[in-house]
């Protein structure tokens, strides 16, 4: 599969999961109902709880072919064997991120200024996550939400694929796609769903 | 290992509260004329490319000084980049194998422990130290009191890398811990707060070689 289409339905975790154990089984089941790409993100976790928690989502995603991307840390990401990094502008540079990694991984990166989009872009990223798109309450820092014509914008702009994020309700994933992204990221929608494999199951009839 | 690789003399900072990152690095470059051979980057929780800056201001003003190892606390991915010579581990950071096999053989790896048996399991996982602590009491940990000079010999016995005595070190307590088998000290408030640093880092240096 191609990594545009891995990126497709990308799904975001969070630390507010509790445990390893409950953020695992909620990547499981999301996956099961659909989901391409999971990002283990979870501010906050000692570096242990990372790390088995990127080892067993690396089997989990191996089992079904999904893109398992570590947020932020290089060295955990190479430690459990990952599909790569995301990384944002506070991380590890794009440029320093690959010399660890390899020309094989996949990088991603979240800009906030046309200048970092293009210096990431410059240094070899593969694919960026632009938002918020719209508001969010699962990322306090995450600023303003774009709205719909200026995420598009954006997308026009960018010479890599882009994945909106922030904010993104299982109903929007459609627009979304259609202002231009390769790929839709989902956080509270799905991981904090009732049902997450439900859910998934849901984003994938909106956007197939 | 050859013990002598092993530096004697750590400094740990910032230290939340005490310097900020950019005080740090020149603190830190006093310190090691003083005789200071281990440089910390400690900063927990902090992003990847502010801790990745300062490990990078810290080699700068290290220069052609190949007598200082620096060590990135946790992010071992910064302590690749950046070439530090070692990378210092946490009980909840990455394990001793995963960073030997991203830093490679001739990195240095400590470890920090609190008891015996933690001192053991670093051994044992390959780390080339322990940070054992903490031996007095410390402001960094008001609530629990120090473990005293006693518990760095029975440290000392139960394994054979080296230990270095972590926790409300001053320069006047150095000469007991030496005595009492530590390989040496790591030091926080004690430098980072001095007015002259490098004064500071002399005295401990020759406490820790008179033995």
């Amino acid at each position: 599969m191609t990594l545009e289409r891995r990126l497709r339905r990308y799904l975001v975790t969070d630390s507010g999961a509790g445990s390893v154990e409950r953020l695992v089984s909620i990547c499981e089941e999301a996956i099961q109902g659909g989901i391409t790409a999971v990002q283990l993100r979870a501010k906050d976790w000692s570096d242990r709880e990372l790390l088995r928690a990127a080892c067993d989502l690396r089997a989990a995603c191996d089992r079904a072919g999904t893109l398992f991307i570590v947020n932020d840390r290089v060295d955990i990401a190479l430690a459990s064997n990952a599909d790569g990094v995301h990384l944002g502008v506070d991380d590890l540079p794009v440029g320093v991120a690959r010399e660890l990694l390899g020309p094989g991984k996949v990088i991603g990166y979240s800009p906030e200024t046309p200048d970092d989009r293009i210096a990431a872009e410059e240094a070899g990223v593969d694919y960026l996550g632009v938002g918020p798109v719209f508001g969010t309450q699962t990322k306090g820092d995450a600023g303003e939400a774009l709205r719909l014509d200026r995420f598009a914008e954006l997308v026009t702009q960018s010479n890599v694929p882009v994945i909106g994020i922030g904010g993104i309700a299982i109903d929007d994933a459609r627009s979304v796609i259609k202002a231009g992204a390769v790929g839709v990221a989902v956080v509270g929608a799905v991981f904090f769903a009732k049902e997450p494999r439900a859910a998934a199951i849901e984003l994938v009839a909106q956007i197939p | 290992m050859n013990r002598e690789r092993i530096p004697r003399l750590h400094l740990i900072g910032p230290l939340n509260g005490v310097l900020t990152p950019d005080s740090y690095a020149a603190v830190a470059a006093r310190a090691a004329e003083g005789g200071v051979d281990a440089i910390h980057v400690r900063l927990p929780g902090a992003p990847g490319g502010e801790i990745m800056r300062l490990a990078e201001e810290v080699m700068a003003r290290l220069g052609s000084n190949v007598r200082v190892t620096l060590f990135v606390n946790d992010r071992v991915d910064v302590a690749a980049l950046v070439s530090a010579g070692g990378a210092h581990l946490g009980e909840r950071s990455l394990p001793v194998a995963q960073a030997r096999r991203l830093l490679g053989v001739d990195a240095l790896i400590g470890r920090s422990v609190h008891d015996v048996r933690g001192a053991a399991q670093a051994q044992d996982d390959g780390a080339d130290f322990v940070l054992a602590g903490h031996v007095f009491d410390t402001d960094s940990k008001p609530d629990q009191p120090g473990k005293g000079v006693h518990w760095i010999s029975e440290l000392t016995r139960a394994v054979s890398i080296p230990v270095i005595a972590i926790g409300g070190i001053s320069v006047e307590c150095v000469g007991p811990v030496i005595q009492a088998g530590a390989w040496g000290v790591a030091v926080g408030r004690e430098l980072l707060t001095a007015s002259d640093p490098k004064a500071v880092a002399e005295s401990i240096r020759i406490r820790i070689e008179q033995k």
